[in-house]
């Protein structure tokens, strides 16, 4: 057995900052109305994506009600279908329904992509500093040169039209957030004493990367990854609303149904209202509860 | 000061080097490749093999790039592919196009958006205040898009009040000079074109201007509710001098500090919002130029269109910076 495989713990418990205590942060997030709301939005629309095929009627490709159009465009919500039809005779609520998975799936693996890169160039820049900071740093320039957006518009022309590809493109556009961040974070935290002890004890980098800086300069990541789900949604349901979403009938986009009725605008304003509030709804529970947790892990900011 | 710019002038260099680089790489990546695209699918391999050679493509790829690189710099974008004109010749009527839309939308939430947030802040934890955070966070969470519709099916669908698409009337004269339609309406003494570039300004230059007002609403109520608090304002007021003027040179001009920051920032968010707000309205600007180029692979479109918007960004982005050491000189020295 090494020294440090014994001395290690018990370094790492002495040289340990007063982490944020979650019991603490739980606590203060229950007190906030906005955030409760949030988290209500939130597990709502988890639940509805996750028991899609229970909640929808119809599957969301199933055309079965063509025949019920009668050549016009479309049948209002009704007993039946409580959302109307669309013009291709597809029950709108099914396709609301099963849209809350296409675009919570989206957004959360993009989100885990751009937060596990991202983290990953912010802790290695902020961590070595010097030369390599630099370089991580001038990339990430380069990156954010770009309006986001833009940039995932590159990427999926880049890719082709699909799931995956819409989840790379996003996903990758908000690699310089995370980026940004964390480097920000570790060089708050390498100045500090307990880093400088725990270095001058003789742990190793890793050690020292791992166990001491990262749980300290992670909780900012967790905030900033709530609210980019935010933005991921509404990138998802813009990429989808310029036709370069997933072109599958049975993966309905909430962007994508949004573009297909703008012709019928004058006719069947529902077909355009329904999708946009299920996106502004979705957006506006994680914002909440992003905005929430900011409060809740630093309180000073209120 | 001088220093300061021309510090931030060279490290905007190598930016705007990797940024060409990367636009330059994207474009050689793309499925297809350029020779395909300017010959059409059914090309056989040898034309294309001949076409690559005529434009130095089978040429290793950082020669391309020097060569590339040459062009742009002598301002030789291209011919676009769907229109068989220069890319640049486009750009002048398209660039002027978004950036009287993005002004107008600055305008509308910058003109709003400041007063809201200072109303919010002297009614702080009220409910005057509540509504201006729900309002915001709504704001925040619409989709640029879907306000453009809602908007349009209001205001030009069903009231008829306003055009649903375009810049112009098409039986509306007008002479062409800036691109930037008011301006031109303006110099040419043209009132009934003037009246009618508004008209059709105003549902986009809302629907793009909406996110922007609701985050400057949101940093004004914070910044004035900050610098309340702070000691020279109360030093103000047990001076005895008057509320009003306390607000105006004591609270707003500093208050003003982060707002401008956040003013400048919200520039990508336009660019990016542009594309969608175009899209809706059929305003032909940047964003439905890339748009269809995507559509149509139009690689020189997109090779300069893209190039040009991120310069755009980059540029104003550097301005910010500068425009903001020179009101906070502390800047500088950081």
């Amino acid at each position: 057995m090494t020294v440090e495989a014994v001395v290690g713990p018990i370094l790492d418990e002495a040289t340990s900052p007063p982490t944020v205590r979650s019991r603490d942060v739980l606590l203060r997030l229950r007190r906030n109305p906005g955030a409760l709301v949030g988290l209500g939005i939130v597990a709502l629309v988890v639940v509805v994506a996750v028991f899609a095929p229970l909640l929808a009627p119809e599957t969301p490709s199933s055309r079965a009600y063509l025949d019920r159009l009668g050549g016009r465009c479309c049948p209002g919500p009704s007993a039946g279908h409580w959302l109307g039809l669309d013009e291709l005779g597809r029950d709108e609520f099914s396709r609301i329904v099963f849209g809350a998975r296409v675009s919570l799936l989206v957004a959360i693996v993009s989100v885990a992509l751009a937060l596990a890169a991202g983290a990953l160039l912010g802790a290695v820049a902020g961590y070595f500093g010097g030369i390599v900071d630099s370089v991580v740093m001038r990339l990430v320039d380069i990156m954010l040169a770009f309006p986001s957006f833009l940039f995932a518009i590159g990427l999926v022309a880049l890719l082709g039209p699909g799931l995956w590809q819409l989840m790379v493109a996003i996903g990758v556009s908000n690699i310089p957030i995370f980026a940004r961040l964390l480097r920000g974070s570790m060089l708050g935290v390498r100045n500090t004493t307990y880093v400088a002890s725990a270095r001058v004890l003789g742990l190793p980098p890793r050690r020292v990367l791992l166990v001491h800086m990262l749980p300290n300069a992670v909780s900012p990541l967790i905030v900033a990854a709530t609210l980019a789900m935010a933005t991921a949604i509404i990138e998802t349901a813009g990429l989808g609303f310029l036709g370069l979403g997933s072109n599958d009938p049975s993966q309905p986009e909430w962007g994508a149904m949004l573009a297909n009725t703008t012709r019928f605008l004058q006719t069947a304003p529902h077909l355009a209202f329904f999708p946009g509030a299920a996106i502004v709804l979705t957006v506006l529970g994680f914002n909440l509860l992003g905005d929430g947790l900011r409060e809740a892990i630093d309180p000073r900011l209120t | 000061m001088l220093r300061y710019a021309a510090r931030r002038l060279i490290l905007a260099i190598p930016v705007l080097l990797g940024v060409s680089f990367l636009v330059f790489a994207w474009t050689r990546a793309l499925p297809g490749g350029p020779a395909q695209a300017l010959l059409g699918e059914r090309a056989t391999p040898e034309a294309v093999a001949a076409v690559e050679r005529s434009y130095g493509l089978d040429r290793p790829l950082f020669v391309q790039y020097g060569k590339y690189l040459e062009r742009v710099l002598t301002g030789d974008l291209g011919l676009s592919v769907s229109t068989q004109r220069p890319v640049l010749d486009e750009l002048r009527e398209r660039f002027p196009a978004t950036v009287e839309l993005s002004l107008a939308a600055m305008l509308f939430a910058v003109g709003l958006g400041i007063p809201l947030g200072v109303i919010a802040a002297k009614h702080a934890r009220r409910s005057l205040d509540h509504v201006s955070l729900v309002g915001s966070l709504v704001g925040i969470s619409m989709p640029v898009f879907f306000l453009a519709l809602i908007l349009k099916w209001a205001f030009a669908v069903k009231l008829g009040w306003l055009p649903s698409i375009g810049r112009l009337d098409v039986r509306t004269d007008l002479h062409r000079r800036t691109n930037l339609f008011i301006v031109d309406s303006v110099i040419s003494g043209n009132g009934t074109a003037l009246w009618d570039a508004i008209r059709h300004l105003v549902l986009p230059a809302i629907a793009l201007g909406t996110i922007p007002l609701a985050i400057i609403t949101r940093i004004t109520r914070s910044a004035v509710l900050d610098v309340m608090q702070e000691d020279h304002v109360r030093t103000a007021r047990a001076k005895g001098i008057a509320p009003r003027l306390i607000d105006r040179r004591h609270v707003l001009r500093n208050a003003l500090l982060p707002v401008v920051t956040v003013i400048g920032l919200q520039t990508g968010l336009l660019l990016s919002g542009a594309i969608l707000t175009e899209t809706v309205f059929a305003w032909g600007g940047l964003g439905t130029w890339v748009y269809d180029a995507v559509g149509a692979r139009d690689y020189a479109v997109l090779q300069g269109g893209i190039l040009f918007v991120v310069l755009v960004f980059v540029v104003v982005n550097l301005l910010v910076d500068l425009g903001y050491s020179i009101i906070d000189p502390r800047i500088r020295v950081g």
